[in-house]
């Protein structure tokens, strides 16, 4: 089983702030950070503060989301932007925590040939791309093949 | 609610223009449409300008240049849609009563200004951030497509044949040449399934419409072209539950068809946002010509060709005539009062009374486009 980093390497930032968990003494493996509606119970990534379904006005909870996931499609960017390296699979992955939940991801340790709709999947951390201004590796969630 | 009618259609041809600014393209556009309608400067009363990359009060300075100025001006950015805003406020402010004569301008540069649709700084959007290069949006509806429906490449590639076909009788298209089924496949891939030849290409251009209160378009001409429904709305997150469509297409249009009377059924001819191949192949179905997963038989047999029960993009499209982002939507909107009035020679479609305008771009949440418009046209 692959090991999973548990934190930054040198030189490496997040892509945003709040958005995924590193594995540590609560759980074994990265987990993304989403919103719960307290009333429906619809789940959403990113967070947002009010339900996107219902008329709650409560704010939404933090919940931590999307520790595996299937590959609802994906396409293989060939031509992109100058910083990322390509060519670079790009899924939606489809979360079981609620209905349509269904992320952007890019799609990693899995050759192109092998790429299907339907794969299971398993969330990582890793490169996204470089940092322009800085020179730094910008890392973020992922999904891989789960084994 | 007062009927509102467009009198006046003009444009320039899109092309690659480094050298000109959005003030001097605007300017002719619309001198062309105030000329179509035989409109004097003076008489408009507000303007209303799409673009996306201007400096501020860009339609102020655009005026300026035809000798207007001192009326209300709104400048509108929705990303793609940006004229398409534009016209539906200046449309519902004529509906309403405020101005009986208004001009809609559309313009973008974007050759001098920078490369790619569209440009966000890091930080603004984490679809982006990650990767999602504006083909990919619907290179991940198009793989699905493929998978649930049997949709093949070839479907998709086919429409930029078409379309480039269509585009070569249009003086006003970037590009007037032909392409072959295979030249379009075997372009460069850009993200599977979209190669290069089935995304519109960048552009700079200006397009503008004049629109009048119903009750004095005779005034200007005989053919006014009623604007029987305008509708404007934005993408919705977690829309389209099975990501091989887009959901505020088949909301936006269907409130149209409501708001009009009409439905797809009575449709002469349609400009629709052809991006990407994907996006004209879905728009078939979220418009309701066809039900959903068989936009690829429309095109085997040809029904959304020149010549076909219901034309789309006789102009060319966003694939012939590039997509000069402001431009655009206004763009689309001067082929088809053209296509009422019967002036568009070879690419004529034979007894257009029945128009629609789709118009849907931007990246909105969860990967919707962020903004879509509908427009319905008659003569």
């Amino acid at each position: 089983m692959k090991a999973e980093r548990t934190g930054y390497g040198p030189d490496e930032v997040p892509i945003r702030e709040g958005c995924f968990v590193f594995p540590d003494n609560d759980r074994d493996r990265p987990r993304l950070i989403g919103s719960r509606c307290k009333k429906c119970g619809d789940v959403v990534f990113p967070k947002r503060k009010l339900c996107t379904l219902c008329d709650s006005d409560e704010l939404m909870e933090e919940v931590f989301i999307g520790e595996k996931g299937i590959l609802y499609t994906y396409t293989i960017v060939r031509a992109g932007f100058p910083n990322f390296e390509t060519p670079y699979i790009l899924g939606l992955v489809e979360l079981p925590e609620a209905e349509n939940l269904r992320i952007l991801a890019q799609i990693e340790d899995c050759p192109l040939e092998e790429i299907r709709i339907g794969m299971p999947l398993e969330m990582t951390i890793g490169k996204i791309k470089m940092d322009t201004k800085t020179g730094k590796t910008v890392v973020g969630h992922k999904y891989r093949p789960a084994e | 609610m007062t009927k509102t009618a467009i009198v006046g259609a003009g444009m320039i041809r899109f092309g690659k223009f480094p050298d000109r600014y959005i003030e001097d393209m605007g300017a002719e556009a619309a001198l062309n449409a105030l000329r179509h309608a035989g409109m004097g400067h003076r008489e408009i009363e507000a303007a209303y300008i799409g673009n996306v990359r201007n400096p501020p009060n860009a339609g102020q300075r655009i005026l300026d240049e035809i000798g207007l100025s001192g009326i209300p001006t709104w400048n509108h950015e929705n990303a793609c849609g940006s004229s398409s805003a534009a016209f539906r406020d200046g449309y519902a402010a004529v509906a309403a009563g405020l101005y009986d004569k208004v001009l809609v301008i559309g313009v973008e540069q974007m050759t001098r200004l920078g490369k790619g649709l569209l440009q966000f700084e890091d930080g603004s959007s984490l679809d982006l951030d990650m990767g999602l290069v504006t083909p990919a949006m619907f290179s991940l509806m198009g793989m699905r497509h493929m998978e649930e429906f049997g949709t093949k490449p070839e479907h998709f590639a086919q429409i930029s044949v078409k379309n480039h076909k269509q585009g070569t009788m249009n003086p006003y298209a970037q590009y007037q040449n032909e392409l072959t089924l295979e030249e379009v496949l075997n372009s460069k891939m850009i993200c599977d399934p979209i190669t290069l030849l089935q995304c519109t290409p960048i552009g700079d251009g200006a397009s503008a419409v004049v629109l009048t209160a119903g009750k004095i378009a005779k005034r200007y001409t005989n053919k006014p072209v009623e604007v029987k429904a305008s509708v404007f709305t934005g993408g919705r997150y977690k829309g389209e539950g099975r990501a091989v469509g887009i959901e505020s297409c088949v909301r936006a249009s269907r409130e149209a068809y409501e708001r009009s009377g009409i439905g797809p059924e009575d449709l002469d001819v349609i400009e629709l946002h052809d991006c990407f191949t994907v996006h004209e192949l879905v728009a078939y179905e979220d418009l309701g010509l066809c039900p959903k997963g068989e936009g690829g038989r429309l095109v085997e047999e040809g029904v959304t060709a020149l010549g076909g029960r219901i034309p789309v993009n006789p102009s060319g499209g966003l694939l012939s005539k590039g997509h000069p982002l402001g431009a655009t939507g206004v763009g689309q909107i001067v082929e088809l009062v053209w296509q009422l009035r019967g002036e568009c020679g070879n690419r004529q479609v034979e007894g257009a009374k029945v128009a629609l305008a789709h118009n849907g771009g931007g990246i909105g949440p969860g990967i919707e486009p962020a903004m879509m418009s509908i427009t319905i046209l008659t003569q």
